[in-house]
């Protein structure tokens, strides 16, 4: 018997979704299977030998890479499985916290099926096809940020509109690419190609001027969702657009292209960092800082020369543990709170002393404060970046400030009552079950911090799936 | 590993003293473990003075596969073993003096949190690369910050308390960015090395810390928690910014930045005669700290900027030692009041004396019109430290026994501590120094002395009497000048401008979300495109 790995990380998870689907009156229950079959499917990707054949007594289980699928083949190479593995292990974390309330019952079963498409999108051939599933994944978001009576439906349909219309430029980029390995390097073709893949990218990951939805969307959905999808979306564009750097050598060889990436990427993150800055809504805020990080991840493959495309993966799981207990910690304060109006959380963290510290330090783990998760692969990039460029280096630095800034003004808001003359109280309302992952979290990110080669090494083995990016 | 024992014993007594108060609550049984751990402490730093410089690899982040930079190391050499030996010091003296201070605020709990802080701070005067440093201020800032909201304060304090949060925060940033750029200029380097790229931002940094580069004081009026253990969450904090300005280059102000160093030297000017100026008016001690913190670190800054950052050193002495006997002295105890005369041995700068190596710093490559003013603030401080120093106290008769012991023990320790890095701190501590210097700025004080005794004015009250012309006017002007000298009107500024900048992105973000939002987006593209090409982007 045959089985493949994208039987077991496509296939799969898409049945396991559909269970959770028909289970979804039943929360606890489909709680529990979809994060057991995500962390499951991580755990199986993180430690799968290659080349793996097992024997159930007269059966024999052969694994391979490739599945053929209405004449298209989807490879999930054994290369690319640590990142398969880190994609399913941040699903299941998200999906521990699905029992959040406001979290929408669908959140589970899409969730799954979105990571499902993306992984097939990693493998998929011929490649372009890649860009039709990633479709495929913001399509089945949409039920879980549209939620009836919150007034998102702008926010979502400007999403929807905007990943649309990148579709087809990835489509044409592609289909330009094919011809360009004849043409000699002086064919204004390579440039044309070049700036159609660009902005089909631009579009994905929201670049500036395509941002609009991220705020719009951040504000209007719910945060455990939000974070998911600002997380788990881009980071695999990402990892996608690694193979147009991996295939084409007129991409990776060109100083050019590189350059623009790291403008393109400095922009993000001193336009992000700004806007985060003056923000008084704290999931407004999230989707803001969600493009400053988008614009480290591009300043990071504009250094892909000088080791930058390690750090764009070490960022990864930094990056995951950040969002979520952001996230989480946004979720549970909304709960409480009502709004996440800046003047309407005044005083909570006397209340929600542990939530509230949870929040901060998410955030300053996010911008890269000392001692928490981003802060060694940050300082390594920043660096980096000044050495290509004071200009650039110095900017990149200005725009992290922006979180900071925004995270004492949150920080003066929740401990300030409206009263100023009034003595201050402690009023702990918090349960064990509500704090207890953000203390587990917070350990996490500190040792992140501490150890990093020890907890985010593993991810830079993922670039020996590009063998031309090594 | 002799590096790292004074902070695993201060936190093995911090974690002893926790657990007994969590279990079996005992007043004494705690003093003694508190006691011990810091007579230990203090005990292996004095003996690691024979074994300079020591250092001790921690760890690093550098590994081929990852390409990252930076390592951990602590470094106990003749800059940072004056700050560990005085911080040690500080903290014990604390001990003993808590004694006296059971009705007020002394409690086991706080004991165990000065601890923890003095182990941070030690491990951050340690620090021999600017990642561990960064590592333990944030520690230490926000052990602080936690401590400092448990107090049951008023909002508008708490409010104060978080605004310096967020100027410690940005003076790690500082240095965060200023390891950035001296990783890119020289790779890897610990703090015996800090390239001059990175220098001149530490020291801003430093500056930044101490409330002095630029001034800032976020704290105008001290916590609840002021004496004991108040005393030594102010003064950690301070010892290991200070450390720093010790091991910064002596070439940090490079070509560039020379037409600068007027401006630079005037602010801090302004800020040392500014805080000198208040806390020579302060009613008390404690309400005077923060003053005293900022003009004795000014001339430290100066001395950094100066080119002589050894000469810093004396000057951090001064704020820690001879100020914690003043802090830490309540109540207040007539018999004893000779001891807090002793402590201005600290701060006389007199040849031979532990303060006589700094005025090489206030000097520099020449006597200016900056070195005249720091002069005069050095003199009003001790001015203002005699005014307290001379206060009546009370009757040793309401202590305990044993707290009559120990007390002035606390004391007398910080005297000696002064006495021994006066002869053995630092290379060149037991100097004559510039004697000039020091005897120009002791007849200012002594001409001053005799001049308001003509006012009719003795010590210790140096304040001009409430019918005095001169005294109605200032009470009107000082006040009003206060603001502007505090640059708290720039920092409105700075501000109101973040606030208009907000409004601004506000507007054109409620355009791009807006109904026309896809068509700005078009707009804004090719407004783009054409930038790029204009630029010579094909």
């Amino acid at each position: 018997m045959t089985l493949s790995t994208p039987i077991i990380w496509v296939v799969f998870p898409l049945l396991v979704a559909a269970i959770c689907a028909a289970l979804s009156t039943r929360r606890i229950l489909s709680l529990i299977i979809a994060s057991t079959a995500a962390f499951g499917l991580a755990l199986l990707a993180a430690f799968m030998p290659e080349n793996l054949t097992l024997s159930l007594g007269p059966l024999t289980i052969l694994v391979e890479e490739s599945l053929a699928f209405l004449g298209r083949q989807i490879t999930l190479t054994y290369a690319i499985l640590p990142f398969i593995a880190f994609t399913y292990g941040t699903t299941g974390l998200w999906l521990l916290s699905s029992n959040l309330p406001g979290v929408p019952v669908a959140f589970r079963s899409i969730s799954l099926v979105i990571t499902a498409s993306l992984t097939a999108a990693l493998g998929v051939e011929p490649f372009l096809y890649a860009a039709l599933l990633i479709q495929t994944a913001v399509l089945v978001s949409v039920p879980v940020l549209a939620s009836p009576g919150a007034g998102s439906e702008r926010g979502v349909l400007r999403y929807l509109g905007l990943m649309t219309i990148a579709m087809p430029f990835i489509l044409i980029a592609g289909w330009l690419l094919t011809g360009v390995v004849i043409l000699p390097p002086e064919s204004p073709l390579i440039g044309q190609s070049a700036i159609v893949l660009g902005l089909g990218f631009a579009l994905w990951l929201a670049v500036f001027p395509f941002h609009s939805w991220v705020p719009m969307v951040s504000q209007r959905g719910h945060p455990t969702v939000i974070s998911y999808l600002l997380f788990i979306i881009p980071t695999t564009i990402l990892v996608f657009g690694l193979n147009f750097l991996n295939r084409h050598a007129f991409l990776r060889t060109s100083e050019t292209i590189f350059s623009i990436i790291r403008t393109i990427g400095v922009m993000m993150i001193v336009f992000g960092g700004v806007w985060t800055s003056v923000q008084d809504h704290l999931k407004r805020a999230f989707g803001f800082s969600v493009l400053v990080e988008t614009g480290f991840s591009l300043l990071a493959i504009g250094l892909a020369t000088s080791g930058g495309l390690k750090w764009l993966l070490m960022l990864f799981p930094v990056r995951a543990l950040g969002y979520w207990l952001w996230g989480y910690t946004l979720a549970r304060l909304e709960h409480r709170c009502g709004s996440l109006e800046m003047g309407e959380i005044q005083g909570f963290g006397r209340r929600l002393p542990i939530l509230s510290a949870g929040l901060f330090l998410a955030q300053m783990s996010v911008a890269g404060l000392p001692l928490l998760a981003s802060f060694p692969i940050k300082i390594a990039l920043l660096s980096q970046a000044v050495v290509e460029g004071t200009t650039i280096g110095v900017l990149s630095f200005v725009g992290t400030l922006g979180l900071f800034l925004f995270s004492i003004r949150l920080l003066m808001n929740l401990l300030q009552p409206i009263d100023i003359e009034d003595t201050q109280f402690w009023f702990l309302e918090e349960k064990v079950s509500q704090f207890l992952p953000v203390i587990l979290m917070l350990v996490a990110l500190v040792a992140f911090g501490l150890f990093p080669g020890f907890f985010t090494s593993g991810m830079t083995s993922i670039l020996t799936a590009f063998p031309q990016l090594q | 590993m002799l590096i790292l024992l004074p902070v695993g014993l201060l936190l093995l007594g911090s974690l002893a003293i926790f657990v007994l108060d969590l279990t079996h609550p005992k007043f004494g049984s705690s003093w003694l473990i508190a006691v011990v751990a810091g007579i230990a402490a203090w005990v292996v730093i004095f003996y690691s003075r024979l074994q300079l410089p020591t250092l001790l690899d921690l760890g690093t982040w550098q590994a081929p596969e990852l390409n990252l930079n930076g390592h951990f190391s602590l470094l106990l050499d003749y800059q940072s073993w004056p700050y560990a030996l005085a911080l040690v010091t500080i903290l014990l003296a604390m001990v003993f003096t808590d004694a006296a201070r059971t009705r007020y605020d002394s409690s086991p709990r706080a004991w165990s949190a000065s601890l923890v802080v003095t182990a941070l701070g030690l491990f951050a005067i340690q620090s021999g690369t600017s990642l561990t440093m960064m590592m333990a201020w944030v520690l230490i800032d926000v052990l602080e910050l936690f401590h400092l909201l448990r107090l049951q304060e008023t909002a508008r304090f708490n409010l104060r308390m978080i605004i310096s949060f967020g100027v410690r925060m940005a003076s790690i940033l500082l240095l965060f960015f200023g390891t950035m750029l001296g990783w890119a200029s020289a790779g890897d380097f610990d703090l015996t090395q800090i390239p001059t790229r990175a220098g001149f931002i530490f020291l801003v940094a430093a500056g930044l810390r101490l409330g002095v580069f630029p001034l800032n004081m976020p704290f105008l009026q001290e916590p609840v928690l002021r004496r004991g253990a108040g005393n030594i969450i102010r003064m950690t904090p301070v010892a290991a910014s200070l450390s720093l300005l010790a091991r910064l280059p002596a070439d940090l102000i490079t070509p560039e930045l020379k037409p600068w160093l007027p401006l630079m030297m005037g602010l801090l000017t302004l800020a040392a005669l500014y805080a000198a100026s208040r806390w020579l008016s302060a009613v008390d001690e404690v309400n005077g700290r923060p003053y005293w913190i900022v003009a004795w670190a000014s001339l430290a800054v100066a001395s950094v900027l100066n080119g002589v950052p050894q000469s810093s050193i004396p000057w951090g002495i001064a704020l820690i030692l001879p100020g914690s006997l003043l802090f830490l002295y309540y109540p207040r105890i007539q018999r004893i009041n000779f001891l807090l005369l002793l402590g201005l041995i600290g701060i006389l700068g007199l040849p031979y004396t532990q303060a006589a190596s700094g005025w090489a710093g206030l000097v520099g490559n020449g006597f200016s019109v900056w070195t005249f003013l720091l002069i005069i603030a050095h003199g009003m401080m001790v001015l203002g430290y005699l005014e307290q120093a001379l206060k009546p106290g009370g009757e040793a008769g309401a202590l305990e026994s044993w707290a009559r012991l120990v007390y002035p023990l606390g004391l007398i320790l910080i005297i000696q501590a002064m006495v021994a890095l006066g002869l053995v701190g630092w290379p060149g501590a037991f100097t004559p120094g510039v004697w000039w210097l020091g005897l120009i700025s002791n007849a200012l004080i002594v001409a001053v002395l005799l001049l308001i005794r003509r006012f009719g004015v003795i010590a210790p009250y140096f304040q001009l009497p409430t019918s005095s012309r001169i005294r109605t006017v200032s009470d009107w002007v000082l006040p009003r000048i206060e603001p502007v000298f505090r640059l708290e009107w720039l920092y409105r500024v700075a501000w109101r401008l973040y606030h208009s900048l907000g409004k601004i992105l506000k507007l054109f973000s409620s355009i791009m979300e807006g109904e026309g939002g896809i068509l700005w987006t078009a707009l804004i593209l090719v407004l783009l495109i054409a930038l790029f090409t204009g630029m010579g982007v094909n």
